[in-house]
């Protein structure tokens, strides 16, 4: 069951939603293959999350495919999918707040398996050099972009070929925002597949390849990253395209 | 000066075997974030049990191994079958099922066997030796010793070990355990598991002294509350101290006051330790950050 | 902008005004008091006759199962609007109880030593309240466990007030306005369905006022662990006042229908079927409190004659866990929600045929 190392994600027409029979997305298509790194952009509201959880096996698809390395993925539980390469940092980032940081990792590697051994450790918190100064703190006591990165790297130590950011930057000061640019760009650069749900437009530019616009419970648009700033892209994914002459 | 030996030497004999029946509650507590009451019972079952077959001609050591699988399977089938499902309507009627199904066990056993108190053997009724002027029995040291080595192998456990660091973290954040693929269903069934062959193992150094009825480590469970609340659900060391500190207390008050206000003391303290330090004497304050 | 505001109120002032749809009423115990009030007299004059027309020893079974509802009904605030475990109700009783004893033996008018006993247990409850509440989720259920596992023993201590183990007695020749209020009389069974009419009534009405709606929100706000602006410790404390009163008039009631009070009276186990008896039944309910207490005075004298008495605690469990796994709303609010169901599906027949 282990895929191939190029493993992509693909999602072909996909409708999934919180209810089992109300759809908050339809037709959904989506590739992300490792190494390349996918932005999607959208309102709050307008089904990131939905998305996110759909694929990480929180919730099942209502219609459509969802494939990992060519193999249905769509029956599989988080668990397995966790098992396969698919790691989801959740919106919120959802850290174990009573446990400490090194605590939080080892668990990581428990969901698929694995033991945290100190050269795993090293590898991940490379990246979170202020990880590895707290390594023996509460996770709760650490700030938001801290956490983040925990979230972050929790998602690392399970070795994923694809990682899931649900709004990474929500909540983040500007400086952890380009900590977090950065950071992101270096995991996609060693092979990892990125798909980065965001409302922030400067952390899809400068770490995407391509921006899907969510909106109206589709794929509205597939763009460039440097066109989002562009006005009639920005009158879609701000929702109301009648204002589009007011920017 | 006799008596005030007497009473805080068997006060902390008595406390470790308090603090022990802590631990299985710590166990599920630390997990599924509720208490089981139905320890007691799930113990009684397998005291009964095991009794039948020391009657059979078993010796001490197959009885004591009949004792705790029982416990230990029974245990995980109250968790697995009854409580655990039961937590997809919240923690209250998870907690409230294992009123249930004490009540029904209880009820099962007067039915069975009968509500009258049997005599049950202890590990050994020889004197081991004495200390400060007390005599010691060697169930008593060998009691002492294992509470002992289960509390420090329970903290190991919860501290160091991958699948006791697991437990926690799916009781602290469910959601996050499950998207990282931990089985959280899986470990909340080691719980009851682990905490069934515990309360057996309770049950063991309980029967003896108290004499064995349906209800007999049920009564020693509310010092188990005690000891842990007092103590702080998150320390292993706290349940200890606090164990000891309620078995010297409880001696003290009924050597020199009545026994008849020892759980009254119990509870007060409780309440007391409990306004000043919310998590217990031992336990850490939960961070929050919202 | 404006003209889209203008046709919204002019929509929501053409359609009545509904305040709960029939599920949120149901689930919540809230709303259509009218009705409410009629199903509760209904039930109580139900059981009101049911109690006349019965031999003495199960008018007797029936008179304490109408005093367990009322300190179920207290103790359901504490669980259906806080969601908390509260394990002594037996406490309560057991104070309004000796109180109740003890101040008649003192020479103190029966009347006012009933009074004084529920004044003193609701001022008991008061500052047991205050720590208790600090307490959260579990460690409720673990501190009211210690203290009704505490209370036989203390009642043993304290024998110059309690008895003892012998327990005391209370005033047999209390009869206020002519009624004749002991043992399994028509004018004791007559009393305690009164007062818990009552104080059903009068729960309903706070349920649906201002206090109840505030502690509701208390309720569900510790849940989602959200601020309201509303002192949660000061809501808890009186919530839980308001238990320990109920739960010392049924003490008092308790005392003058047993005439003679112990110790094994008040077992913790009082204030476990206390607990279930409201699970069962349904914490959200009025109505409910009744049928949990008959559950829990009338259903073991009954099963008696069918399984021997050390199995009941079987049943007792077998049900309360079927309750749980129905939802845990309780048998009163399925009964609310098949209702309507039932007398659509009748009145279709009816059409049909």
């Amino acid at each position: 069951m282990t895929p191939p190392r190029d493993a992509a994600l693909d999602l072909t027409s996909v409708a999934t939603g919180y209810l089992s029979d109300v759809a908050v997305l339809e037709d959904i298509d989506l590739h992300v293959e490792p190494g390349q790194a996918v932005g999607v952009i959208g309102r709050n509201g307008a089904g990131k999350s939905c998305l996110a959880l759909t694929i990480a096996g929180q919730l099942r698809p209502q219609a459509g495919r969802v494939t990992f390395g060519g193999a249905d993925i769509a029956p599989l539980s988080s668990r397995a999918r966790a098992g396969l390469g698919i790691a989801l940092v959740p919106e919120g980032r959802q850290v174990f707040g009573q446990l400490t940081v090194r605590e939080n990792l080892v668990v990581a590697a428990y969901g698929v398996g694995q033991r945290l051994t100190p050269a795993a450790f090293d590898a991940v918190t490379e990246h979170f050099p202020v990880l590895r100064t707290k390594e023996a703190d509460l996770a709760a006591s650490l700030s938001g972009g801290e956490q983040q990165m925990l979230a972050i790297a929790r998602a690392l130590v399970q070795s994923p070929r694809i990682i899931v950011c649900d709004e990474p930057s929500l909540g983040l000061a500007p400086v952890a925002i380009d900590v977090l640019a950065r950071v992101l760009g270096s995991i996609r650069d060693s092979g990892v597949g990125l798909l980065l749900m965001e409302q922030n437009r400067g952390l899809l530019e400068d770490v995407c390849s391509s921006v899907k616009l969510l909106d109206g419970g589709g794929i509205k648009l597939t763009v460039e990253p440097r066109d989002l700033s562009r006005p009639e892209v920005m009158a879609a994914y701000l929702g109301h395209a009648g204002s589009a002459h007011a920017l | 000066m006799d008596l005030l030996q007497a009473s805080i030497v068997l006060g902390v004999v008595v406390g470790i075997v308090y603090a022990l029946s802590g631990a299985g509650l710590v166990v599920i507590f630390r997990t599924s974030g509720y208490i089981s009451f139905a320890q007691g019972d799930i113990a009684a079952v397998g005291l009964f049990v095991g009794l039948a077959a020391y009657k059979a001609g078993g010796g001490y050591g197959l009885t004591a191994v009949t004792v705790i699988l029982v416990s230990t399977v029974l245990g995980g089938l109250v968790g697995g079958l009854i409580t655990i499902p039961l937590e997809r309507h919240g923690h209250l009627p998870a907690a409230l099922s294992t009123i249930g199904v004490g009540l029904i066990i209880g009820g099962i056993l007067n039915v069975t066997v009968g509500g009258d108190p049997r005599a049950f053997p202890e590990v050994s009724s020889a004197a081991a030796f004495d200390f400060a002027g007390v005599r010691l029995g060697w169930s008593d040291i060998v009691g002492m010793l294992a509470s002992a080595a289960i509390f420090i192998g329970l903290g190991f456990f919860f501290r160091r070990s991958r699948i006791g660091i697991a437990m926690r973290a799916v009781n602290d954040n469910r959601f996050a355990g499950q998207i990282l693929g931990v089985p959280d269903k899986r470990l909340k069934l080691v719980g009851w598991i682990v905490a069934g062959s515990l309360s057996g193992v309770l049950g063991l150094f309980v029967a003896p002294i108290l004499s064995l009825s349906p209800v007999s480590v049920n009564t020693l469970l509310v010092f188990g509350f005690c000891a842990i609340v007092i103590g702080g659900f998150d320390s292993i060391f706290g349940a200890l101290v606090a164990g000891v500190s309620i078995g010297v207390l409880s001696n003290l008050t009924s050597a020199y006051v009545d026994p008849n206000l020892v759980p009254t003391v119990l509870w007060a303290a409780m309440l007391l330790v409990l306004l000043i330090r919310p998590n217990g004497l031992f336990g850490r304050r939960r961070l929050v950050r919202v | 902008m404006t003209l889209q505001k203008d046709v919204e109120t002019q929509e929501s002032a053409r359609r009545p005004r509904r305040r709960l749809s029939a599920r949120a009423a149901a689930s919540t115990g809230r709303g259509r008091v009218p009705a409410r009030l009629l199903t509760l007299a209904v039930v109580a004059v139900a059981v009101l006759a049911f109690g006349f027309a019965s031999a003495p020893s199960v008018r007797y079974a029936v008179i304490l199962s109408v005093i367990y509802a009322i300190a179920i009904l207290g103790n359901n605030a504490v669980l259906g609007l806080l969601g908390e475990m509260n394990l002594s109700g037996g406490v309560t009783m057991a104070l309004g109880a000796y109180g109740f004893c003890w101040f008649s033996a003192q020479g103190m008018n029966p009347a006012l030593a009933a009074v004084t006993a529920v004044l003193l247990t609701a001022l008991v409850s008061a500052v047991i309240a205050i720590p208790t509440t600090r307490l959260r989720g579990i460690f409720t259920a673990l501190a009211t466990f210690a203290l009704a596992y505490a209370i036989p023993t203390l009642a043993i201590y304290l024998k110059d007030i309690t008895g003892g183990d012998e327990g005391t007695s209370a005033p047999y020749d209390f009869a206020p306005f002519g009624l004749e209020l002991s043992g399994s009389t028509w004018d004791m069974l007559t009393t305690v369905v009164v007062i818990f009419v009552l104080l059903g009534a009068l729960s309903l009405y706070l349920f649906n006022a201002r206090p109840g709606t505030t502690a509701l929100v208390v309720g569900e706000a510790e849940l989602a662990g959200t601020t309201t602006g509303i002192s949660h410790r000061t809501v808890k404390v009186v919530v839980w006042t308001w238990a320990g009163t109920l739960g010392g008039i049924a003490g008092v009631l308790y005392a003058l229908a047993v005439g003679f009070i112990g110790p094994t009276g008040f077992s913790f186990m009082l204030g476990v079927w206390i607990l279930v008896g409201g699970v069962i039944a349904g914490p959200r309910s009025v109505w409910g409190a009744l049928l949990g207490g008959l559950f829990v005075g009338l259903l073991p004298v009954e099963l008696q004659s069918v399984v021997p008495p050390a199995a009941t605690g079987i049943i007792f469990g077998a049900i309360l866990l079927i309750a749980l796994l129905a939802g845990g709303r309780g048998l009163a609010e399925w009964i609310e929600r098949a209702a309507p169901k039932m007398t659509e599906l009748i009145r279709r027949r009816r059409a049909a045929s």
